[in-house]
């Protein structure tokens, strides 16, 4: 039986708050993902399916419970480590794009190739493959205010899979955007999981788009459940 | 992270707020042009005292017999009585001296008196120095007219004179002093040379004096004694050792003299208080250029706080997708560092302006010959240089260490 990429074991996550109470964003939360998956994760607004994205890409760590990336735990990486992992094998998607306003298109899909070294030329091919494959080649010197919404959202998805992750994490990837735009989005994960075999976990609260996935996790009260 | 692209992405962020980034650059160029203009002001001072000292006889040892200082020769102008002569050195003497003493360049003897000098209505009180041909070259005296004296004046007791610059103007105001005579000694001396202004050290007023020819004076007072030595040694430290030795060998040809009769001194006493007062004066004015260059560090650091703040959705996007703590400091120490330095090489020419300008104000109220040129020096630029680095470094440290320790989830959803 292969290891799963993701496996999560009573995962549970507060944040302090400046007045010393604690708000518990997840309880108990337990799920595997397989590579290949295409998941979703949904729940209402403040269910914790950020705070679970969050912990699945690194960004956080639990307060409780065991997270195996790869089948090793992350609790024995240091953060630089960690930020290597981000690097190299996690592709992050935002509800708000999070692109670095002042820079071009360009600039924002090689962002996180600089951190990963390797010679520029071959940076900047990879760039380009990604761009090319988002369909916004002929947009890579323009500034994330000169693209649409749709636009800027394809360029933060050529961003994620710069380095050829294993895993690429959206989180309300359509939140900000129509449903043709947003259907457009989601064609590319569905594209992105069939040929490329990416592994893909959408945080959404769109039961259609859920719908859509291998693997459906309902996030309720902090806890989850698989609902198909 | 590569150090290109740490610089690439330095740049790239140091352009993007062209105001913030202009006042930022203001206080390191005027603190490093203040460090430029000051260590370069001084040490024109420094070297304008040294060549002044040089100019006025650094390396010259001065012997006056006391007893001259405190008694007067013969009778003077106005009938007063003075005490005779005491043993002193004659011009034979000077020969034995240069035997006795290494070291002695050249050796002038002196016969120094006051009297009053006239032209027609005019009188001054002076200096009457009766000398050789060897004292122009000694002194490093030059000429604004005539000729100075000469040895067939001195052989032949001519009566004639060289007036030094204050004594001329005094005495001819705009006229040509050259071949017209003035009255000394209730004897006409016919002027045959004027001296260029030397300025006057530690009471050496080099240009109110007239020379005469030693044989002359001595003549005039009935004697065949000098009065003062003047002796050329070849740098400042000899002069210094020569001083030392001097007293002996002179009470070995004045044997009934004692020591403390004799005045000896060179300008070493001089040079060593200069060169406390400059070096003081270096270590103030560089520490108030210095204070001025850690003021403008201090405000870089408050800009470099804002702009973390600024920032830190930037800082969460990129750790997001990978940047380590270590990459986040060195993105915005390098911003930091990048702004002191390009300031620092800005303040190198205004620098150069400010020591200048300085160093013009410094020549009208401190120099005695209002001359004083800023020195600068390819070290001086680096130490500048060094200390804009050392600024932008300190600076960038605390707001660098901040950035790297935010949180990426929290960076991310900061407006």
């Amino acid at each position: 039986m292969n290891t799963p990429l993701v496996s999560i074991r009573n995962v549970a996550k507060s944040f302090a708050m400046p007045h010393g109470a604690q708000v518990v964003a997840l309880r108990d939360v337990s799920l595997d993902i397989e590579s290949g998956e295409f998941i979703s994760i949904v729940g209402p607004s403040g269910s914790g399916k950020s705070t679970l994205l969050n912990i699945i890409g690194c960004l956080i760590r639990p307060s409780g419970g065991s997270y195996h990336l790869r089948g090793k735990s992350i609790s024995l990486y240091s953060s630089n480590e960690l930020a290597d992992i981000r690097n190299e094998m996690i592709g992050f998607v935002f509800q708000s794009y999070n692109l670095l306003e002042y820079e071009t298109a360009l600039y924002n899909v090689l962002l996180p190739t600089i951190y990963r070294a390797g010679r520029m030329d071959a940076r900047r091919q990879a760039v380009r493959s990604k761009l090319e494959e988002v369909g916004l080649l002929h947009r890579l010197g323009h500034l994330p205010a000169q693209l649409s919404g749709g636009e800027q959202q394809r360029v933060a998805i050529a961003r994620a899979l710069v380095n050829n992750p294993a895993l690429l994490l959206a989180d309300e990837p359509t939140g900000n955007l129509d449903s043709d735009t947003g259907e457009q989005i989601i064609s590319i994960f569905e594209r992105l999981n069939r040929e490329n075999k990416t592994t893909v976990v959408i945080a959404t609260h769109n039961r259609g788009i859920a719908a859509r996935s291998d693997k459906v996790l309902e996030v309720r009260d902090g806890s989850t459940e698989q609902t198909s | 992270m590569l150090v290109s692209d740490i610089c690439r992405t330095s740049f790239r962020g140091m352009f993007r707020h062209k105001l913030r980034l202009l006042l930022s650059l203001i206080g390191v160029v005027i603190g490093t042009a203040a460090v430029i203009a000051s260590v370069a002001v001084v040490e024109g001072g420094r070297r304008e005292v040294w060549h002044s000292l040089d100019e006025l006889g650094a390396n010259i040892v001065f012997l006056r017999d006391r007893g001259e200082i405190n008694s007067w020769i013969g009778s003077g102008p106005r009938g007063e009585q003075w005490s005779s002569w005491q043993d002193m050195l004659t011009l034979s003497d000077i020969d034995s001296l240069k035997a006795k003493l290494s070291g002695i360049i050249a050796i002038e003897p002196q016969l120094i008196d006051w009297d009053f000098a006239h032209y027609r209505n005019q009188e001054l009180d002076t200096e009457i120095e009766g000398s050789t041909e060897a004292g122009k070259a000694i002194r490093h005296l030059k000429m604004s007219g005539g000729r100075y004296i000469s040895r067939e004046d001195i052989e032949s007791k001519a009566k004639v004179c060289v007036l030094g610059s204050t004594v001329a103007e005094k005495l001819f105001g705009d006229q040509n002093p050259l071949g017209k005579s003035i009255l000394m000694y209730q004897s006409p001396f016919r002027v045959v040379g004027t001296t260029r202004p030397k300025g006057s050290l530690r009471g050496f007023d080099y240009d109110r004096k007239i020379i005469v020819p030693i044989t002359t004076a001595q003549q005039r007072s009935g004697t065949s004694a000098v009065n003062a030595i003047l002796i050329q040694a070849r740098d400042a430290p000899a002069a210094l050792a020569l001083k030392n030795r001097l007293p002996e060998a002179v009470l070995e040809i004045l044997r009934g003299r004692k020591a403390d009769e004799l005045h000896i001194f060179c300008q070493d006493e001089l040079q060593e208080k200069r060169r406390k007062i400059l070096a003081t004066l270096k270590a103030v004015v560089m520490s108030i250029a210095g204070i001025s260059l850690v003021v403008s560090g201090i405000g870089i650091m408050n800009i470099m706080l804002v702009s973390v703040v600024e920032r830190t959705r930037e800082i969460g996007i990129r750790k997001a997708v990978g940047a380590k703590e270590r990459d986040i400091v060195y993105q915005f120490l390098l911003d930091s560092v990048l702004i002191c330095i390009t300031g620092g090489i800005l303040g190198i020419p205004l620098g150069i302006f400010f020591a200048w300008q300085a160093s013009r104000g410094a020549a009208l109220v401190f120099s005695e010959t209002g001359h004083w040129s800023p020195v600068f020096s390819p070290l001086f630029f680096i130490l500048a240089l060094g200390c804009a680095l050392v600024v932008g470094i300190l600076a960038g440290l605390f707001p660098a260490y901040k950035a790297s320790k935010l949180d990426p989830a929290d960076a991310l959803r900061h407006e």
